[in-house]
């Protein structure tokens, strides 16, 4: 078995409130990414997915404190002094985000912004760091990439845009990308070439990932394992084709229900009805007793308002935090 | 004759240095009551210009609108004819379109305001609040307190007070989570039904109109280029925009398959390509594809496409 590249061990983030308290956002999170490896991260808005991204970042909001352990390579991150793990952002884990102007100087040239990363990182030469940047660049498969230098960001696509983000953020050779709904803010079309540009560049580079995403159908494309993130915690984990057809917590399975691709075409009054997830997350600092899933669940059981309920092994590497397990032996 | 009656509309914008850009070039559609008519597009194929333009929020620059038997007047400083204010309009973000200030039930009466002026009674706050499913007793609450998708739900419900008989919606469900979508989906699908009202809906999300529209226009560059069901369309693509544009949706099925990439970006709706408006990207052109724009044709009952390269009856 190899090593992870990535080891999230019990990570607790908490947030100030503005009442002066805190509040837990992430709770007792742990994963692994292996070398090469895509692990992706679903869950609704506020399950804490972008805040454990950014904790490996080491990017937490103002205020943001995170325990546990991120292994990196041998290394603790969050024993690392804030300088220490900036200086590896970039050179070691980098990261891209839903919107790629977060990450690209609407004022500076392309070659402005991903030399200086190599200048920086790398001590290349000015040459140096331009062949790398027009190397790069061309992996991407951005046309004309020596012209494409001298552009500003506006002067791309949307779709082009990513690719020269995605290309910036790997120029330095990192060994972990993550990234944050990545083609959430692209048309459907452009967002099957990033998929496929993500997916070539681990295969190419044996880059590891992690994707944040909140859509099904981008998890099933690029994933791995997935993990199911649900009011701060990994309700479900396990490889892609199990937890994506065969999903045994009950808030993916309603996740997974509840999408169009599910049920049987119709058209008009023959129109099948959707399968909604009734209810909403619970608010963070509000978590109900026991299982926070429970105000939606329609496997509950008395014992469920009990303690919260452990992430356990359901099968090989396949996890969820769930008593009940629909295809357990002898499961009803 | 349709409830909303839109014929060879077109839209423009001053584009930069004096050119002129034609966001809708030439658009026929119908929507009529009881019936979900989604407008399905990527971003910049005009499907919002259509869907404002539908409303009156912009006044088009060809073509006829006509609602409920009258040409239909862009909103303007004049008060609108009355008949016409039974055509409504909800937005994308639950967020914006919500003063932050205001009680939803000041808000939701606020949106009754134009079925009074109109010398009818409005649907009562209460009434439009259950009708999309939230409590009566949340009216005094401000929309912070609410949910995404709740938050939709309000602005829905203020659509109803005015006791609209047709509401254009541009991507009402795109902003949400998916379990909130869902159920916001089946939402307007009830109201069309126990309201007999129409709905057009905008939306970029194919895989889910197809489930609950009665008929899909699919748009690229200014023009519907295939109209049908939609669980048809999404079947069985009879345009080769529509088909790459299924095939480019990635599936929630485990199998881990890439989704097929359709090459290119949508050319500069300012120049757009000579003939046919999708041939420099389509897997299927001919030379010919360059020369004449193809006209939309009825291919089968309830089916059209705008490629002459289908075989089906010529153009009538």
């Amino acid at each position: 078995m190899t090593v992870p590249l990535l080891q999230v061990e019990r990570l607790v983030i908490s947030l100030p409130t503005p009442d002066g308290g805190r509040v837990l956002a992430v709770r007792e999170v742990s994963f692994d990414v292996g070398p090469g490896e895509i692990v992706g991260i679903a869950g609704e808005s506020g399950c804490g997915k972008t805040l454990t991204a950014l904790a490996v970042m080491g990017l937490l909001p103002p205020g943001g404190r995170a325990t546990g352990r991120i292994g990196f390579d041998g290394r603790d991150l969050l024993a690392l002094r804030p300088s220490a793990h900036r200086a590896m952002l970039g050179r070691d884990i980098a990261m891209v985000f839903q919107d790629p102007m977060t990450a690209l100087h609407p004022m500076l040239s392309v070659e402005r912004q991903m030399t200086e990363h190599l200048r920086h990182h790398r001590q290349l030469s000015a040459r140096a760091a331009r062949d790398r940047a027009v190397e790069m660049l061309d992996l991407v498969r951005i046309p004309d990439p020596g012209g494409a230098l001298r552009r500003y960001p506006h002067q791309f696509s949307g779709g082009m845009r990513q690719r020269v983000a995605i290309a910036m953020a790997l120029v330095c050779g990192p060994r972990l990308l993550i990234a944050d709904e990545p083609t959430t803010a692209l048309d459907v079309t452009v967002q099957a070439g990033i998929l496929r540009l993500l997916h070539r560049l681990r295969d190419e580079l044996g880059l590891s990932m992690i994707v944040i995403t909140h859509d099904m159908g981008v998890m099933s494309a690029l994933a791995d394992r997935v993990g199911v993130m649900y009011a701060g915690r990994i309700v479900e984990e396990g490889p892609r084709p199990l937890v994506l057809t065969r999903p045994r917590h009950p808030y993916t399975a309603g996740l997974l229900a509840a999408l169009p691709d599910a049920g049987p075409d119709g058209e008009g009054a023959q129109a099948s009805r959707l399968q909604a997830l009734p209810g909403a997350p619970p608010a963070l600092a509000d978590l109900p007793e026991g299982c926070p899933f429970l105000p939606r669940c329609v496997r509950s059981r008395p014992a469920c308002t009990g303690a919260e309920p452990p992430l356990r092994p359901v099968a090989p590497g396949h996890a969820i935090a769930c008593p009940v397990d629909p295809f357990a032996q002898g499961a009803a | 004759m349709s409830l909303l009656e839109v014929r060879g509309l077109t839209v423009s914008y001053d584009g930069p240095r004096g050119t002129t850009v034609q966001a809708v070039a030439g658009v026929d559609l119908d929507v009529e009551a009881g019936r979900i008519v989604a407008l399905v597009g990527e971003s910049g194929c005009g499907k919002s210009s259509l869907g404002k333009a539908a409303v009156g929020l912009i006044a088009p620059s060809g073509g006829s609108i006509r609602f409920a038997g009258a040409p239909l007047t862009p909103l303007g400083r004049r008060a609108r004819p009355r008949p016409q204010r039974k055509l409504q309009m909800v937005f994308q973000d639950p967020f914006a379109s919500l003063n932050p200030r205001r009680r939803i039930g000041e808000l939701i009466a606020e949106g009754g305001l134009v079925a009074r002026e109109a010398g009818e009674a409005p649907m009562p706050v209460s009434e439009c609040l259950s009708r999309v499913g939230l409590d009566p007793a949340m009216a005094d609450r401000f929309p912070h307190q609410f949910s995404g998708g709740q938050r939709q739900r309000i602005a829905i419900a203020r659509a109803l007070a005015a006791r609209p008989r047709c509401v254009v919606a541009d991507e009402p469900i795109s902003a949400l989570d998916a379990s909130a979508q869902a159920a916001v989906a089946n939402l307007l699908v009830d109201l069309v039904r126990d309201l007999d009202m129409g709905l057009l809906l905008i939306s970029h999300d194919l895989a889910i109109v197809r489930r609950i529209a009665d008929e899909t226009a699919v748009m690229y560059l200014g023009k519907i280029v295939e109209s049908g069901p939609g669980a048809e369309v999404w079947r069985d693509p009879l345009h080769p925009y529509t088909a790459g544009l299924i095939r480019a949706i990635p599936r929630p099925d485990g199998a881990g398959r890439l989704p097929d990439d359709l090459p290119g970006d949508v050319p500069d709706p300012a120049r757009p390509p000579s003939g046919c408006r999708f041939h420099p990207r389509c897997p299927v052109a001919v030379p010919a594809c360059a020369a004449a724009e193809p006209p939309r044709r009825t291919l089968r009952p309830g089916r059209t496409a705008a490629c002459d390269l289908l075989p089906g009856p010529a153009a009538g």
